[in-house]
């Protein structure tokens, strides 16, 4: 399911290299990471399946459903841990996570109630021609200043450890999304 | 001086205290919206003013707009006068007329906001020490199309009451853990342009 270039020796350790050069946002974003026949077949399950709208106006509002059976067997498969833990150099055992949708007006907050923990996040991004003045872009803060912001492409996936004092939340949605969704699997790696 | 300034339908014992008991029963949190509030030629002068001093972006997860550095620093006259007014202890007696509320003269934060296309600010109740008081005057004339309405929210975030601005229109509320607003994203290219800021408790 990975794409063949992944998998190849040399370009798995500049994946490593690049991760962890940035110290202060150790965090990496592959393009075209599965192959495309398996990431066009979860896409066409996932444009079946039915999101549940939740707000909590001073936290969220989105819509989420659980992980389709196709892409948690992958992501929990050993062929997945096994690229992770080679990546990040640390023994991995699980991938958890929901799928998001996010349109207009959607968005997440940073929140003393909801703030995670130190940890690594895997984020895999389902969305198609994303205006990117839209907003819905998953931005990294560190409280003083400093900010990622995680590129919004379909087939990318992004892995970030999220060190102490890290936090991450869904810029808004805009008028400028018109009626597209930003469609993404937001989980973490244990 | 207030009459210098403030409108005559404002003014006078009968018209304070007319508009103190608007305020105080207003929903879903004490609030007033008055539409013409300064002299006209007044309100000009300020929206000349402001359009001249440098605006910063500002961006977090809870808003997108410009911003002016807080106003007690201007160079501009007609906007350092305006300011010595709003600190004065015949504006702040006035607000506290108006409002009921124990207000210190001399503290008034104040600067100039500026929002556009897509730009927003999300449910917040404005809470910080000190603060008693948030006020807008308003420099140009929304329609509810445009966006950019200050949507005032009861405790289960339902939009009660909407303030579309309106050039020379002044609106204010009490802070406090129950005053939930926000700015709607503004659709479209006008701007939405305002001097805004708090009055402090003594």
């Amino acid at each position: 399911m990975i794409h063949d270039n992944y998998k190849k020796a040399s370009n798995k350790k500049r994946v490593k290299q690049l991760f962890f050069s940035n110290q202060d946002f150790p965090s990496i974003t592959l393009y075209d990471f599965f192959d495309w026949k398996y990431y066009e077949d979860v896409e066409e399950r996932m444009s079946k399946m039915t999101f549940s709208h939740s707000k909590n106006t001073l936290h969220h509002s989105y819509s989420s459903a659980n992980t389709i059976p196709l892409l948690k067997k992958f992501l929990n498969s050993d062929e997945f841990i096994a690229y992770l833990s080679g990546i990040l150099n640390k023994d991995f055992a699980l991938v958890e996570g929901k799928l998001y949708r996010f349109s207009w007006k959607d968005y997440t907050l940073l929140h003393d109630d909801s703030l995670e923990e130190e940890g690594y996040d895997l984020i895999i991004d389902f969305t198609e021609n994303w205006n990117q003045q839209a907003g819905g872009q998953i931005v990294y803060v560190d409280g003083e200043g400093s900010y990622r912001s995680v590129p919004v492409a379909p087939n990318a996936i992004t892995i970030t450890l999220r060190k102490p004092g890290i936090h991450k939340f869904v810029k808004y949605v805009n008028n400028k999304s018109k009626k597209d969704q930003r469609i993404c699997f937001i989980g973490s790696i244990e | 001086m207030l009459k210098d300034w403030i409108q005559k339908d404002y003014l006078g014992e009968r018209k304070v205290k007319e508009y103190s008991s608007r305020f105080r029963d207003a929903q879903p949190f004490p609030h007033l919206e008055l539409s013409q509030f300064l002299q006209q030629e007044k309100a000009r002068a300020l929206l000349k003013a402001i359009v001249k001093e440098p605006f910063q972006k500002k961006k977090a997860d809870l808003f997108s707009f410009r911003q002016t550095q807080d106003l007690k620093g201007t160079k501009n006259e007609e906007l350092q006068v305006f300011r010595a007014f709003l600190c004065s202890k015949e504006f702040i007696g006035y607000m506290k007329d108006l409002t009921r509320l124990p207000l210190k003269p001399g503290k008034v934060d104040l600067a100039g906001t500026l929002y556009e296309d897509t730009d927003y600010l999300l449910c917040h109740d404005d809470e910080l020490e000190g603060r008693k008081i948030a006020f807008l005057l308003y420099l140009n004339d929304f329609t509810p199309r445009d966006g950019g309405s200050l949507g005032l929210m009861n405790s289960k975030f339902e939009t009660v009451a909407r303030i579309t601005p309106k050039f020379n229109t002044l609106a204010f509320f009490e802070v406090s853990k129950k005053s939930f607003h926000e700015v709607e994203e503004v659709i479209g290219k006008k701007q939405r342009l305002a001097l805004g800021g708090w009055l402090h408790d003594p």
